[in-house]
C-alpha cells in the first residue's frame, strides 16, 4: 500500500490512505486521550477529548475521525489543545457521580485516568449536580446510568459489532440515558455477550456477578482459554485469593484469535466452578449406596478393576491435549466421544485433502470471499460467528452463506443460499461444476448468481454450526471439500467442542454399539448432554470422572472427582493452533494424578490414514413426506454452564417446538415422532423456519429428548420426524 | 581509724546517699501497668471502623487503605448486600506487621478507618492479632464514645 508522511508532533510519522490521525499517533506511540474512540468500533466523534490542532485548520479537531492527508502538520500538546482538552473533561465531569470508591471499574476506569491527567484540577461548576437515577437490572448486566458519559461504545458494539440493537439512547439533550430499547435485556434480544460491559470506558454498564465483588487492581490475572466450546477463546480470569471474581475478554487488548470478544458461556459460566453440584470427594459403591473413600483407596480400587480388562471409554472433548494423550496411554485408544459427528465431516474432509484436520481459522483473512456453510454457527461456536460478522464490517470481506435456517450472519452477508437440508449437496454439486465453468446452468438463478461471485476470487471455506451432528455430515465434508480443493481454497472445519481436533488426533473413535469392554469409563462426560440417545452398555464395573455430581453418578460404582477447564494448565488443539490454558486456582483433585498411578498399555501412535478418494459425496438424505428435524441446544445449554451455572440459568431459553406458519397455524401441544419414540412439546410457528423442517430448541439435554433420539447419536440434524396432535 | 571505720559503715552510707535523700520523697515515674498514661490526643493505636449513628458501618470496602498500607496489614472480602448496596463481608488488620504509621486512616475517604489509643494489645496467640470486621467494629464503639469525650 502506498504510504506517505504526516508531522505529529513535529515527528515525522508514515501513514495509509483511510488511516486517522489517532491511529498514526497510537502507531507512533503519541497518546492522545479518547473516551468515544475504540480500536473495534467505528470512531464516531461524540466526546471531543482527542481534539487536535491540525495546521491551517481554523479550529480543533477530533483525532479519531480526521483522515491522515499527505503533509498534514498535527500538534496534540499545544496550550490551546490542553485547554480544550481540560474543559471537555471538566464538562463531562460536572454531573459524574462521585462513587469511584464503590465503582467497580475504579481503577481500571478511562475517565479516572484520562481525567487524572488531563482534567482541570478544579471545576467551576456551581449547580446542582445532575441525577439521573436511572438504574436498568437485567439478569446479568446493569446499567447505571448515572455514570455514564454517553459515549455510546456500548451501542455501536451491540448493534454493529454484535448486530445485536439491543442498546440506545432514550430521551434527549441532558435526560438522555442508555436503555435495552424496552427496558429489557431479555425482551430486547440480548445474547448476554458482555461486549457492552467491556468497552464501556466507565462503570455505567456492570457486570453484575461481579458487582461489589472486588477491586478491579487487586486481583490476579491470567490468561487462559475458555474451555466451553470449539471457538478457543482467550480470556482473562481475574482471581483474588484464589477465588475466580470474574472472566473478562478484554476487547481490543486481547491477544487471542477471538480479539477479546465472548460469549454468555465464557463470559458468566465460570461460576460452575462454585456449583453446589461440584463433586469433593471420590465415591465407592458399597452395596446400595455410594460411600466416601479417600484417594489411595479410590486409586486402589481403580487399579484392581482395571487390571487386564478391557474398558469402554466415554469422552468428552474439552480436555487438555496432556490428559487425552495420558488417557490414551492408560485406558487405549478405542474410545466413544461427543466428537464422532465432526470426526465424520473430517473424515470426509481428509478423503479429498488426505489430512485430518482443518486450516487455521485466520486464513480466512487472506481470502476475499468466505463461503460459510452451516446454520445455528452463533449458537453452537458464538465467537466464530462474531469473528465472520466482523471479517465483513471490518475487513470488508465477502460473506456467503449456505444453509438451510435463517441466520443473524445473513444481514452482512453478501448472498445467503437457503435450500431445504436434502438439497445442500446438490446445491454444493451445482457450485463445483458453476464457480469453474461462466457457461453451466444449474436452473436455479439463486445458485448461479453465488456461483459467479465465487467465480474467479480468491475464496476460503468454513464449515460449523450444526454440520458435524448433520445427518450428512460426512458427505457434506466430501463435497465442500471437494469445492475447496478445486478452488485451491483453505477449508476451515469449526470444531464444537474446545479440542475435538486433538480427541480426532489421537482416538480411534467407534459406535457406541462397538464397544464390548467390561469396564465402564466416563471421562468429564455427561450421557444426555453429550451422548444423547446413548444408554451406558452393560459391564461389571463402571467408573466415572466427573468434576459434578451427574445423573449418571447413581449408576456407577467408582467416582472420582477432576478439575473444570479453568482450573487446568495444558494446552488444548484448537482452530488457531495450539492454544494454552493456564490457572491459579488450586483443586485438590486432578485427573492426570489419578491416571499417573494406572498402568501404561503402551500405545504407539500411528498417524492416521484416510484413503484418498477424490469425490464429492452422495446425498444421503431423500424425504417424502416427513420433516427434517433439528435439535438445537441454546446457546447456554450446549454444555455443563447450562446446568451449573447460576449465571447462565438466569439467561438460558425455554424448550419449544419451531415449525413453518404455514404448517403450523397457531401455538399448541403436540406430539413429535421419531421412529417409534414420541415427545410431548410446545410448538410454536415461526416464519424462519422453511417448509419441511422442524427445529426443537432445547435449553439442555434431558432423559426425554434423550430417548426421543435414541440410536441418533452423533446426530441431531436431518433426523426424520413427523408431528402428531397431542 | 580502719576498723572504727568499718563498724560505722561509713562507705556504705556514703553510697547510699542518693538513695537515702530520695527514698522519702514522692515518686515521678509511672507505676506501670497498675497506672496508665493517658495516651495524646493524636496517639496511634490499634484501629477500629467507625459506625454511623444508625448503626451501619461506614467503611466501603474501597480497599484505598489496603492500597496505602506500606506493609501490607489490611485485606478485605466484599459483596453486594441486600438491598443491593455494597456491603463489607470481612475486614482484617493483622496488627504483628503493622507499623502504625497511620498512613490509612489518612487515605480513608470515608473517615471510617481510625486508630484508638489502645496499645495494649498482646496475645498469647498470634491468631489474635489478626482483628476481624466484628473486632474493628466493636472496638469503633469503644473509639466513638472516646472520641465524643475527648471533645467535650
Ligand atoms: S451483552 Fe451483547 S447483546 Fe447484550 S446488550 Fe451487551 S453487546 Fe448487546
Ligand atoms: S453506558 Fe458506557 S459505553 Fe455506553 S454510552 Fe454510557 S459510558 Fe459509553
Ligand atoms: S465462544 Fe466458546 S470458547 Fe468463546 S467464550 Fe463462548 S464458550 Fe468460550
Ligand atoms: S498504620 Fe500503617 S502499617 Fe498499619 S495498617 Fe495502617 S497503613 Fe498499614
Ligand atoms: S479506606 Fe476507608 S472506606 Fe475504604 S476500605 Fe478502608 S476503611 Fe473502608
Ligand atoms: S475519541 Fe474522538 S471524539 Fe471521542
Amino acid at each position: 500500500m502506498e504510504s506517505f508522511k504526516i508531522v505529529i508532533d513535529g515527528k515525522e510519522c508514515e501513514a495509509f490512505a483511510g488511516d486517522t490521525v489517532l491511529e498514526v499517533a497510537e502507531r507512533n506511540g503519541i497518546v492522545i486521550p479518547v473516551f468515544c474512540y475504540h480500536k473495534e468500533l467505528r470512531p464516531e466523534g461524540a466526546c471531543r477529548v482527542c481534539l487536535v490542532e491540525v495546521e491551517g485548520a481554523p479550529r480543533l479537531v477530533t483525532a479519531c475521525t480526521l483522515k491522515a492527508m499527505p503533509d498534514m502538520v498535527v500538534k496534540t500538546n499545544t496550550e490551546r489543545v490542553k485547554r480544550a482538552r481540560a474543559g471537555v473533561i471538566e464538562l463531562i465531569l460536572n454531573n459524574h457521580t462521585l462513587e469511584c470508591p464503590i465503582c467497580d471499574k475504579s481503577g481500571e476506569c478511562e475517565l479516572q485516568m484520562t481525567g487524572f491527567r488531563n482534567g482541570p484540577k478544579k471545576s467551576r461548576y456551581r449547580e446542582k449536580r445532575r441525577e439521573k437515577d436511572i438504574v436498568i437490572k437485567g439478569p446479568l448486566i446493569e446499567i447505571d446510568n448515572d455514570r455514564c458519559i454517553l459515549c455510546r461504545r456500548c451501542i455501536r458494539m451491540c448493534g454493529e459489532n454484535m448486530g445485536n440493537r439491543v442498546l440506545g439512547i432514550l430521551n434527549r439533550g441532558y435526560k438522555a440515558y442508555i436503555s435495552p430499547f424496552n427496558g429489557d435485556f431479555l425482551e430486547g434480544g440480548c445474547e448476554h455477550c458482555g461486549s457492552c460491559v467491556d468497552v464501556c470506558p466507565v462503570g455505567s454498564l456492570l457486570d453484575r456477578a461481579f458487582k461489589y465483588k472486588d477491586r478491579p487492581w487487586r486481583m490476579d490475572k491470567t490468561w487462559t482459554t475458555c474451555s466451553l466450546c470449539g471457538s478457543g477463546c482467550t480470556i482473562e480470569v481475574d482471581s483474588y485469593h484464589g477465588k475466580v471474581k470474574r472472566v473478562v475478554g478484554r476487547i481490543g487488548v486481547n491477544r487471542g484469535h477471538n480479539k477479546g470478544y465472548l460469549c454468555v458461556r465464557g463470559k458468566w459460566g465460570w461460576d460452575i466452578i462454585y456449583s453446589e453440584k461440584r463433586l469433593k470427594e471420590p465415591l465407592l459403591r458399597q452395596g446400595d449406596s455410594l460411600v466416601k473413600v479417600d484417594f489411595e483407596k479410590a486409586v486402589e480400587v481403580l487399579k484392581e478393576k482395571l487390571e487386564g480388562r478391557e474398558v469402554n471409554l466415554f469422552l468428552e472433548s474439552s480436555l487438555t491435549s496432556e490428559e487425552l494423550t495420558k488417557i490414551r496411554d492408560v485406558f487405549g485408544g478405542k474410545a466413544v466421544s461427543d466428537s464422532y459427528g465432526y470426526y465424520k465431516l473430517l473424515r470426509g474432509i481428509a478423503s479429498i485433502t488426505g489430512a485430518l484436520n482443518t486450516s487455521l481459522f485466520s486464513s480466512i483473512y487472506s481470502s476475499d470471499v468466505v463461503f460459510v456453510l452451516g446454520d445455528f454457527i452463533e449458537e453452537f461456536t458464538p465467537v466464530i460467528a462474531t469473528l465472520l460478522r466482523l471479517a465483513v464490517i471490518q475487513k470488508g470481506k465477502r460473506l456467503i452463506r449456505l444453509g438451510t435456517f435463517p441466520s443473524k450472519l445473513d444481514s452482512v452477508s453478501f448472498s445467503t443460499l437457503l435450500v431445504p437440508q436434502e438439497e445442500i449437496i446438490d446445491t454444493l454439486k451445482h457450485l463445483i461444476v458453476g464457480t469453474f465453468d461462466s457457461s453451466y446452468q444449474s436452473g436455479n438463478k439463486e445458485i448461479d448468481s453465488v456461483a459467479k461471485s465465487l467465480r474467479g476470487k480468491k475464496l476460503s471455506f468454513v464449515v460449523g454450526g450444526n454440520v458435524p451432528f448433520s445427518v450428512e455430515s460426512e458427505e457434506i465434508g466430501k463435497t465442500v471439500a471437494f469445492l475447496a480443493d478445486r478452488a485451491g481454497a483453505p477449508l476451515v472445519a469449526i470444531p464444537p467442542k474446545a479440542n475435538s481436533l486433538k480427541v480426532v488426533e489421537l482416538f480411534d473413535l467407534v459406535e457406541p454399539s462397538n464397544l464390548k469392554g467390561e469396564v465402564n469409563v466416563l471421562i468429564n462426560c455427561e450421557l444426555e448432554r453429550d451422548f444423547p440417545g446413548v444408554e451406558l452398555p452393560s459391564a461389571d464395573f463402571t467408573v466415572i470422572f466427573t468434576p459434578f455430581y451427574t445423573p449418571e453418578v447413581s449408576q456407577a460404582d467408582l467416582v472420582i472427582p477432576i478439575e473444570l477447564g479453568l482450573e487446568k494448565r495444558g494446552t488444548f488443539k484448537g482452530i488457531e493452533g495450539e492454544l494454552s490454558l493456564d490457572s491459579v486456582l488450586e483443586t485438590p483433585f486432578s485427573l492426570l494424578e489419578v491416571l499417573k498411578y494406572l498402568p501404561s498399555k503402551g500405545i504407539s501412535s500411528k498417524e492416521k490414514q484416510v484413503p484418498l478418494i477424490k469425490e464429492p459425496g452422495k446425498k444421503v438424505l431423500h424425504r417424502k413426506r416427513e420433516l427434517l428435524l433439528t435439535v438445537l441446544p441454546n446457546r447456554t445449554g450446549w454444555n455443563s454452564v447450562s446446568y451449573y451455572s447460576e449465571n447462565v440459568v438466569k439467561v438460558s431459553g425455554k424448550r419449544e417446538l419451531l415449525l413453518n406458519s404455514q404448517e403450523l397455524r397457531e401455538p399448541k401441544l403436540v406430539s413429535l415422532r421419531v421412529e417409534n419414540k414420541e415427545l410431548q412439546v410446545q410448538a410454536v410457528p415461526d416464519a424462519s423456519v422453511p417448509k419441511g423442517h422442524a427445529l426443537l430448541r432445547v435449553e439442555r439435554f434431558t432423559r426425554d429428548i434423550s430417548s426421543l433420539l435414541r440410536g441418533n447419536f452423533p446426530f441431531l440434524s436431518g433426523i426424520k420426524c413427523e408431528i402428531l396432535e397431542a | 581509724m580502719n576498723l572504727l571505720k568499718k563498724a560505722a559503715f561509713t562507705d556504705l552510707l556514703k553510697g547510699m546517699k542518693i538513695t537515702l535523700k530520695t527514698m522519702f520523697k514522692p515518686t515521678v515515674t509511672v507505676h506501670y501497668p497498675f497506672e496508665k498514661v493517658p495516651p495524646r490526643k493524636r496517639f496511634r493505636g490499634i484501629h477500629a471502623l467507625k459506625l454511623n449513628p444508625d448503626g451501619s458501618y461506614r467503611c466501603e470496602a474501597c480497599y484505598l487503605c489496603a492500597e496505602m498500607c506500606p506493609s501490607n496489614v489490611i485485606d478485605m472480602e466484599m459483596t453486594e448486600g441486600e438491598n443491593g448496596e455494597k456491603e463489607l463481608v470481612d475486614f482484617t488488620v493483622d496488627l504483628t506487621r503493622c507499623l502504625f504509621c497511620g498512613l490509612c486512616v489518612e487515605a480513608c475517604p470515608r473517615d471510617a478507618i481510625v486508630m484508638t489509643d489502645i496499645y495494649e494489645f498482646s496475645q498469647y496467640d498470634i491468631k489474635k492479632l489478626v482483628l476481624h470486621k466484628e473486632d474493628l467494629l466493636e472496638l469503633g464503639r469503644y473509639y466513638q464514645k472516646w472520641e465524643r469525650e475527648r471533645e467535650r
